[in-house]
């Protein structure tokens, strides 16, 4: 057990540390690192500071955030307080569909908008030809930041919910029977128990901010609208040249900011275990009776999921399906299956649609281990390594797929051993490990918690090693846990887009990186057709997960 | 089974601020049970893991026979894994993917049995424990009952050098718990096994054990048999935690010999003085309620009282006396009289304790 802690916790600090450090270094020279003419200096933060086009880049990124922050909040939280404490319609039916936004692909979805609801989209051209025009604007900051603000929604839930679950419902009960009715139980008892939470999920969705990529991209591309992510993803075009410093301070800016909300997000958490955990036990729960606000909450929940999941999903299946469209057009004369047939003419396409479903089966699986080894070596240790682990994974959290996609074709390029690994499905997969490595964590320890302690130290006295109670006792007992981390993992690598983006080449195509290639190269129908596709592979994995139980959150 | 002999000497234990061992020490002898019994936050579980191996000691020694299992002076420490010995757990933890064969052969699979010697001697431990036939059956499909004798029969399949108990039947309903007090014990004795038994159920350390240690905040208060235990207590601590009792604070008035007469409001008693405790100094005197005695007229050594009320508990009544500001129960088996004034306290039965 000893050699192999220590093999682990070396190979996920190098796993993690070295991309960090590449960036960094690369941020204070003057030029590319492989280049022998490199020397330190602060050039690039200069010429980044002084660029007008980062200012208003960064201030927009703030309003992005903020905007987030600000919509997510109020209503994630509400909806957390409807589905968990009040006799809200089919709530309990409603519930995996709550997460769906988190399972989508960004790019996915903001391609769903554009044909939707875009200057030309169907739902544009159908308003203006039924009420003569349509009240919105796609493409301005404002619906970039309501959009965002919309599907980050279920990130907020995910974390209040969760700690309202752990609150005493006799503390509502008490309140209930003083003649509190609902809201006035919501916001005078239930959500001020639970505000660290609140708060937490608040920085949570703001940092996400900062690292948002896919909506920006393909929603402010049309007016020039450049946020932190998407004037890192433009650098190169606007110089002409590769310039690695340039985008290595603007990722080392991001991560900057990222880091400590990341710190302080953790520390909230977990105030709000502590602030929950000294409430007695909770008894069977009897929902709040909204009254006839019932249905009104019904309507606006379900009014939400259809602007956030229903609007963008047809958009893209009905753009996937029709051989072009504008004002004037039939939809009986332009269906069409041509689209699909089409992918199979490329070979890289075929390439990249195989190779998402082989990261996302094997390189899911595999992450998973890789997990389940982290996890397992600091699990009940309380060594100074399992210190450094838990610091350690919490640092691809402020990473931003991007960014860690950037680092490792860097690495690639800069060591010559692992040189030829750039150019297959192995560079893809390092990354989105490294990159989801807090949130496999998350999910293999949470199954490990569940693990009574004395079940691993029945088996020790009984005679078992470190190790033997791990392959014999620890392991089969989380079982299940693992397959349905293996399945969430499945769902996030083949959503993943923006990690694999700088990653991308023969060899190394996965379905989300080619959208946004093809994307910017104009080929709508391949984009409509790819993002049909992976939503129908995210769609299964939800569907085997659900099918066997597996609960969508830790 | 064994001819070694358990020694824990001076075994501290500090966890952040709190001392929960302060330097804990005992013997135990071959085919000896030791009852470590205690209030929550005794220390009892924590020297029990120490034994164990689970938890280590700030200081300390333990040893099993010529083996040192942990020596803070050399830095010794056997992990649990080679320390041999056998652990009941509370919880049971009964692995729940194992079914009740697997959960008992687990630990000869460990030590590399043969796989047929392991089927007869898992097969003879579930006869054992009288639960033939179950061996395929998953924890979950057990009793409490039953799951307790399985984590017993896993425990002490491979011959154990010591078997531990922690609260061993602290999860059985009150009937199922008398039954499996005198079955645990007399499967002990017939084993003849050495064990160690942590308990906060006073009843239970008296039933199972050899010999009771009595712990409090880190501490071992007193040592000895159940009788002395029980029939002797040397502290205030030690007579109120085992058995129900009436406590009477009150002033030393004056020392006869081994007695000594008790004073307090408008009443004064003769009982036997346990402990330093000086003339004229306060002292709190204790007697067992079923030792308290109700009576119509006045008798040595009595006070007398009023009838407040009587609780009927079957094989017994629990009656109430009120005499000032004392509250004197009394356990009899037939109901009080309503003429009864005078509760009597029979001098070898009242113990009078410093303050």
């Amino acid at each position: 057990m000893r050699p192999f802690r220590a093999l682990v916790v070396l190979a996920t600090a190098v796993a993690i540390v070295s991309p960090l450090a590449l960036i960094l270094y690369q941020s204070f020279l003057d030029a590319p690192f492989f280049q022998p003419s490199a020397h330190l200096s602060l050039e690039a933060f200069q010429f980044v500071f002084t660029d007008s086009d980062f200012h208003q880049s960064f201030a927009r990124t703030l309003v992005l955030a903020a905007g987030m922050a600000a919509i997510a909040v109020p209503f994630g939280s509400a909806l957390a307080f409807l589905v968990v404490r009040t006799d809200l319609p089919g709530r309990h039916s409603l519930e995996p569909l709550l997460l769906i936004p988190i399972f989508l692909s960004p790019v996915v979805l903001a391609f769903g908008y554009v044909v939707a609801v875009g200057p030309v989209g169907f739902f544009t051209v159908l308003s203006k030809e039924l009420f003569g025009g349509a009240p919105w604007n796609l493409y301005t900051l404002g619906s970039i930041t309501v959009i965002a603000g919309l599907t980050h929604i279920p990130h907020v839930y995910l974390y209040v919910s969760a700690t309202l679950r752990s609150v005493a419902s006799d503390l509502e009960e008490a309140a209930s029977i003083a003649g509190a009715g609902p809201l006035r139980i919501a916001t005078s008892v239930s959500l001020p128990m639970v505000w660290p939470a609140i708060v937490s999920s608040g920085v949570l969705v703001f940092f996400l901010g900062f690292e948002m990529f896919g909506l920006p991209l393909i929603l402010g591309d049309p007016e020039g609208i450049l946020v932190l992510s998407t004037y890192l993803y433009k650098l190169t075009n606007r110089l002409g040249v590769p310039s690695y410093q340039l985008m290595a301070v603007v990722a080392v800016v991001i991560m900057a900011i990222a880091f400590p909300l990341v710190f302080l997000q953790r520390r909230l958490l977990g105030v709000a275990a502590r602030f929950v955990s000294m409430r007695g036990k909770g008894m069977a729960r009897r929902p709040l009776p909204l009254g006839g606000f019932r249905w009104v909450a019904f309507a606006l929940v379900v009014l939400w999921l259809i602007v956030t999941v229903g609007v963008p999903l047809s958009g893209a299946l009905l753009r996937s399906l029709v051989t072009s469209w504008g004002e004037g057009v039939r939809l009986t004369e332009v269906l069409t299956l041509e689209h699909f047939k089409d992918l199979f003419d490329y070979p890289n396409l075929v390439r990249g649609i195989v190779n998402t479903l082989v990261i996302g089966v094997v390189g899911g699986a595999l992450s998973v281990a890789c997990y389940a080894a982290v996890a397992l070596v600091s699990h009940r240790s309380q060594s100074v390594w399992t210190k450094a682990i838990d610091y350690l994974v919490m640092l691809p959290r402020g990473m931003p797929g991007l960014v860690a996609g950037l680092a490792f074709l860097w690495l690639f390029l800069f060591f010559k051993p692992i040189a030829p690994l750039r150019s297959t499905l192995f560079s893809v997969w390092i990354a989105y490990t490294v990159v989801w490595f807090a949130y496999g964590m998350r999910l293999i320890s949470s199954a490990l918690i569940q693990v009574g302690p004395e079940l691993e130290e029945a088996a020790l006295v009984a005679g078992a090693s470190q190790a033997q109670v791990a392959r014999n006792i620890t392991l089969p007992l989380i079982r299940f846990g693992l397959l349905g981390s293996f399945l969430l993992v499945f769902m996030i690598f083949v959503r993943e887009y923006s990690t694999a983006v700088y990653l991308l080449g023969p060899g190394s195509e996965v379905i989300g990186s080619l959208i946004v290639s093809l994307w910017a190269t104009g080929a709508v129908d391949a984009v409509a057709a790819l993002s049909v596709i992976d939503v129908v592979l995210v769609g299964a994995g939800l569907a085997i997960a659900l099918r066997l139980g597996v609960r969508l959150h830790e | 089974m064994s001819d070694k002999n358990l020694v824990v000497h001076g075994v501290h234990k500090r966890l952040g601020e709190n001392d929960i061992l302060k330097g804990v020490s005992f013997e135990l002898r071959k085919g000896e049970v030791v009852a470590l019994l205690g209030p929550s936050g005794s220390g009892k579980t924590t020297l029990l893991r120490a034994i164990a191996g689970l938890d280590h000691p700030d200081q300390g020694r333990i040893a099993l026979g010529d083996r040192v299992l942990y020596d803070s002076g050399t830095g010794a420490a056997v992990p649990p894994e080679k320390r041999g010995l056998g652990l009941v757990f509370q919880s049971y933890a009964l692995w729940p993917h194992k079914t009740v064969f697997e959960n008992v052969a687990y630990p000869l699979r460990l030590r590399k049995v043969p796989a047929a010697e392991i089927r007869t001697r898992a097969l003879a431990a579930l006869s054992e424990i009288g639960l033939d036939g179950m061996a395929e059956r998953y924890p979950h499909q057990l009793s409490g009952g039953q799951q307790q004798r399985v984590a017993l029969a896993r425990a002490i399949v491979y011959d154990p050098d010591l078997l531990l108990l922690d609260e061993p039947l602290s999860n059985l309903d009150a009937k199922l718990r008398e039954e499996a007090r005198v079955w645990l014990r007399e499967l002990i004795e017939r084993l003849q096994i050495s064990a160690v038994c942590v308990t906060h159920d006073q009843v239970e350390a008296l039933a199972i054990a050899d010999r009771v240690l009595l712990l409090d905040r880190g501490k071992i208060e007193q040592e000895g048999t159940p009788q002395e235990m029980y029939g002797e207590p040397a502290t205030l601590f030690s007579a109120e935690f085992m058995g129900s009792n009436n406590r009477m604070p009150g002033t030393l008035a004056e020392v006869r010999g081994q007695e000594g007469r008790l004073t307090g409001e408008g009443w004064e008693l003769w009982g036997k003085v346990r402990g330093a405790v000086q003339p004229g100094g306060p002292a709190t005197g204790v007697i067992r309620l079923e030792r308290t005695e109700i009576g119509e007229t006045p008798a040595d050594n009595s006070i007398q009282a009023t009838l407040e009320t009587s609780v009927y508990l079957g094989e017994r009544w629990d009656s109430l006396f009120l005499a000032g500001p004392l509250r004197i129960r009394a356990w009899t088996p037939e109901p009080p009289s309503q003429a009864a004034r005078w509760v009597r306290f029979p001098r070898d039965s009242l113990w009078i304790f410093p303050a």
